[in-house]
């Protein structure tokens, strides 16, 4: 008969939302596991709680899973949200999941404390599923290969859940066999048959560390369980058995083990860098000849059982006219007979500097074998390699241009007779030139300014210069009129004269402002003068009345500017 | 007064006079295959301080005769800082740098960049100066034209600015220039498979590799008798400071 005990605590009677913490059963056995749950009503998220509180008497075998239920009675809804793990009792006797600071929407519960009682097993199929972890020896020393299998053995239809290899410290861990999907084979343990499937082989190497123990694995695995009828039934039937057979959880753990760790027999070998097992040593260069300046490759090979990955070769020091790059490392490995065997290579970049031969050294290297106990030294032997000079080196050989082999026929030109030999001077004596121009321009620059400070008078200034000019300007363009209307180029220089004359804005100036303007420069017949010589200016250019004039207008416009401009002064 | 004068000029015409006759000289040995005596007489020119094209020309004439091929290339170099685009210079540094051993070679940049170096190296700071001075005389008397309006404003703007930029380009050349021959030093290896240390001493370091009479490096610095190279491939290491003479 299955008890199933519920232990429900309510612990809040809020509004609506409650938390009910509970276990499937409080008694079990050893090797069985417990659900234990966490249910919310009528919250928005899911429980949470350190989950670390329930480490120290249970291993977590699976979880958190989550769950969530919505209900509608009587039009009213109710949700609960449920999270589950699978745990397994770490030892016998009373443990307890204490009590929990559940946290739920942001508010806060506290459980209380659950006892579960773990006894030893309760029924008689312990022998009918089991683990087996397997080694090959119980005694090895440093870096001696152990080679652990783990075994299940079952005579009951059976499934196991997904498992994770320990971890194991103080080994440095090589895996030798997993299986993708078990293969059972039929053996005989003490008499009884069993179905047994390899769950996996691995090769571990012990490191120096202060303990070595191979910890147990756990696999949790489902049993079916034929259910015995109670009455004779036609709904029954044995036929129907396997609709109604039942599975019960179990957990299987393996045994640890201690790995004892043998003592190296003295002396050790000054050269010993942690090699053990049964190596060849061998070393070779990609070419017997070299130039120089080119690189070859020098490889030192270690080949055998044993923990390759765990040593290295001696430092070695190569003639010091050879330049050597860091090696590169390989390794490869491979199976045999459940031993780690393997090709271990290091590739040396050897780039000579001089030419002649050079020594390659020897490589001596030790190691232990653990199936003679005894240290074992394998050397490789020395090398030469000749070194050509380059073909750089050989004078005129290749390497040279068309131009340059007509260059070596050639001789250089002679010497120079100079008669004037002049001693380097300074800085500012070889650029005495660049100095004065320098210093002129700064000259040319600065004068304008040292007249107006001193004078008054700008250079710069437009006006003055315009005024000073204006009558060599406007004689100037009367002569370069060349093919323009003389009209217009007349009435233009006449308009420009008085602008630079007077410093009149260039804007608005018609006959009429003009006129005054110079009321107050020049007598009345010069001003008559001056509009008249416009008024032909204007007639001419926009119709025939004028066309006499039109040779001598020129010569009229400069005869009245040079009269007026005296008068201008 | 002139008297004092006359005291002050006297030693220095006579050195003038002292060492143009001693030029001569060794012009004269050189003329009579006597190379040995003629280098020793122009070095002594230039111990003098004496800074001539012809000077270490010769000189470098008188290194290729007696075979030092190092040597004649030192000379012809510091000789190409002064007389850059003499043709008899440029010719001799041809003849001498294929019968070297070591030629580390540019790669090809751009044909605008290769102009451009040719261009600095075939001229002087000093004459890039005059070009300089005699740009910003030009600016200025264009900029006082155009203060007082004589010609066309637009037409002085665009000279203006064209001259500004030849003027900065012409003293950034020069200032180019001048780093690199007065900032960065360099010299020419003077014997035939020099060995270069990854370090300054020659027991502890190793050989990097080896270079040969008439290469130009860069000196980067030195320490006691070592100083450290630097090839135009980037490849750096020491020798011994005997091996190399300073541009």
């Amino acid at each position: 008969m299955k008890i199933f005990i519920k232990f429900l605590f309510i612990i809040s009677f809020g509004l609506s939302q409650s938390v009910n913490i509970s276990v499937d059963k409080n008694k079990v056995s050893i090797n069985e596991t417990i659900i234990f749950s966490i249910e919310v009503k009528n919250s928005e998220s899911f429980a949470s709680f350190d989950e670390n509180s329930l480490k120290k008497d249970f291993i977590i075998i699976s979880g958190p899973s989550q769950q969530t239920n919505i209900q509608w009675i009587n039009g009213k809804m109710t949700s609960s949200k449920t999270m589950s793990w699978t745990l397994s009792p770490k030892r016998l006797g009373k443990l307890i999941i204490p009590s929990l600071d559940i946290s739920v929407d942001r508010k806060n519960f506290k459980g209380k404390p659950i006892v579960i009682i773990v006894t030893k097993s309760l029924d008689n199929i312990d022998d009918s599923i089991f683990l087996v972890a397997e080694i090959d020896k119980e005694e090895a020393f440093l870096g001696e290969q152990v080679t652990l299998t783990y075994k299940l053995f079952k005579r009951v239809n059976a499934s196991i859940e997904q498992y994770k290899i320990p971890d194991f410290t103080g080994f440095w861990v090589e895996n030798l066999y997993t299986p993708d999907r078990l293969k059972y084979t039929n053996v005989n343990v003490k008499g009884v048959n069993y179905q047994m499937a390899n769950l996996g082989q691995i090769a571990l190497f012990p490191m120096p560390s202060d303990r070595h123990l191979i910890p147990s694995l756990k696999i949790k695995s489902q049993i079916e369980l034929k259910k015995k009828s109670k009455r004779r039934d036609p709904f029954f039937d044995p036929f129907f058995d396997s609709f109604f057979s039942e599975t019960k959880t179990k957990l299987l753990i393996s045994q640890e083990k201690l790995i004892k760790i043998k003592k190296f027999p003295d002396p050790r070998p000054f050269d010993f860098k942690g090699a053990v097992g049964n190596f060849k040593i061998n070393s070779y260069t990609d070419r017997d000849s070299t130039k120089i300046n080119e690189g070859f490759t020098f490889t030192i090979k270690i080949e055998g059982t044993g923990n390759l990955n765990l040593f290295t070769i001696p430092e070695t020091k190569f003639n010091k006219n050879l330049e050597v790059f860091e090696p590169v490392e390989k390794f490869e490995n491979d199976i045999f007979r459940d031993l780690l065997t393997g090709t271990k290579i290091w590739e040396f970049i050897l780039i000579p500097r001089v030419s002649g031969s050079i020594n390659l050294p020897s490589i001596q290297f030790s190691f232990f074998d653990p199936n003679k106990k005894s240290w074992r030294r394998i050397k490789t032997s020395s090398k030469t390699i000749v070194v050509e000079n380059s073909d750089m080196d050989q004078n005129f050989g290749t390497g040279f241009t068309k131009e340059e082999i007509k260059l070596i026929g050639e001789d250089i030109r002679f010497f120079k007779n100079g008669s004037n030999l002049s001693l380097g001077g300074s800085i500012i004596q070889q650029n005495i030139f660049s100095i004065t121009l320098y210093f002129l321009s700064f000259l040319f620059l600065g004068v304008p300014f040292f007249i107006k400070k001193a004078t008054g008078y700008s250079l710069f200034i437009n006006k003055d210069w315009k005024k000073r000019f204006a009558l060599s300007v406007a004689k100037k363009n009367l002569k370069n009129f060349k093919k323009h209307d003389p009209f217009e180029v007349s009435a233009n220089v006449i308009f420009s004269y008085f602008k630079n004359k007077l410093s009149l804005p260039s804007k608005n100036l018609d006959p009429a402002t003009l006129e005054n303007i110079l009321d107050s420069y020049l007598e009345d017949s010069q001003i008559k003068k001056i509009k008249e010589i416009i008024r032909i200016c204007d007639a001419g250019r926009y119709s025939f009345e004028s066309n006499e004039k039109r040779k001598t207008i020129l010569k009229d416009v400069n005869d009245i500017l040079v009269s007026i401009d005296k008068d201008l002064q | 007064m002139k008297k004092s004068i006359m005291i002050f000029l006297i030693p220095v015409l006579l050195l003038g006079v002292d060492s143009l006759d001693l030029f001569k000289k060794a012009n004269n040995n050189a003329e009579n295959s006597d190379f040995l005596k003629a280098i020793e007489r122009y070095e002594l020119l230039i111990d003098k301080g004496y800074k001539n094209g012809n000077l270490y020309y010769n000189l470098g004439n008188a290194y290729y005769r007696t075979n030092q091929l190092g040597s004649a290339l030192w000379a012809y170099y510091s000789a190409q800082r002064l007389i850059p685009r003499d043709p008899d210079l440029l010719h001799n540094i041809k003849v001498v740098q294929a019968r070297c051993i070591d030629r580390i070679e540019f790669p090809k940049s751009i044909f605008l960049f290769e102009y451009f170096l040719k261009l600095e190296k075939s001229v002087r700071i000093v004459e890039l100066n005059m070009v300089g001075s005699i740009l910003f005389l030009i600016i200025s008397l264009l900029i006082i034209v155009k203060k007082t309006d004589f010609l066309s404003v637009n037409i002085i703007n665009y000279l203006v600015s064209i001259l500004v930029i030849l003027f900065l380009l012409v003293n950034g050349l020069a200032l180019r220039k001048y780093i690199n021959e007065n900032k960065e030093k360099y010299g020419v290896v003077i014997s035939n498979s020099v060995s270069v240390f990854s370090g300054p001493k020659d027991n502890q370091n190793s050989i990097l590799f080896l270079v040969n009479e008439g290469l130009k490096v860069k000196l980067n610095h030195s320490q006691e008798k070592w100083v450290e190279i630097e090839l135009i491939d980037g490849k750096k290491g020491w020798v011994n400071i005997l091996s190399v003479k300073e541009i």
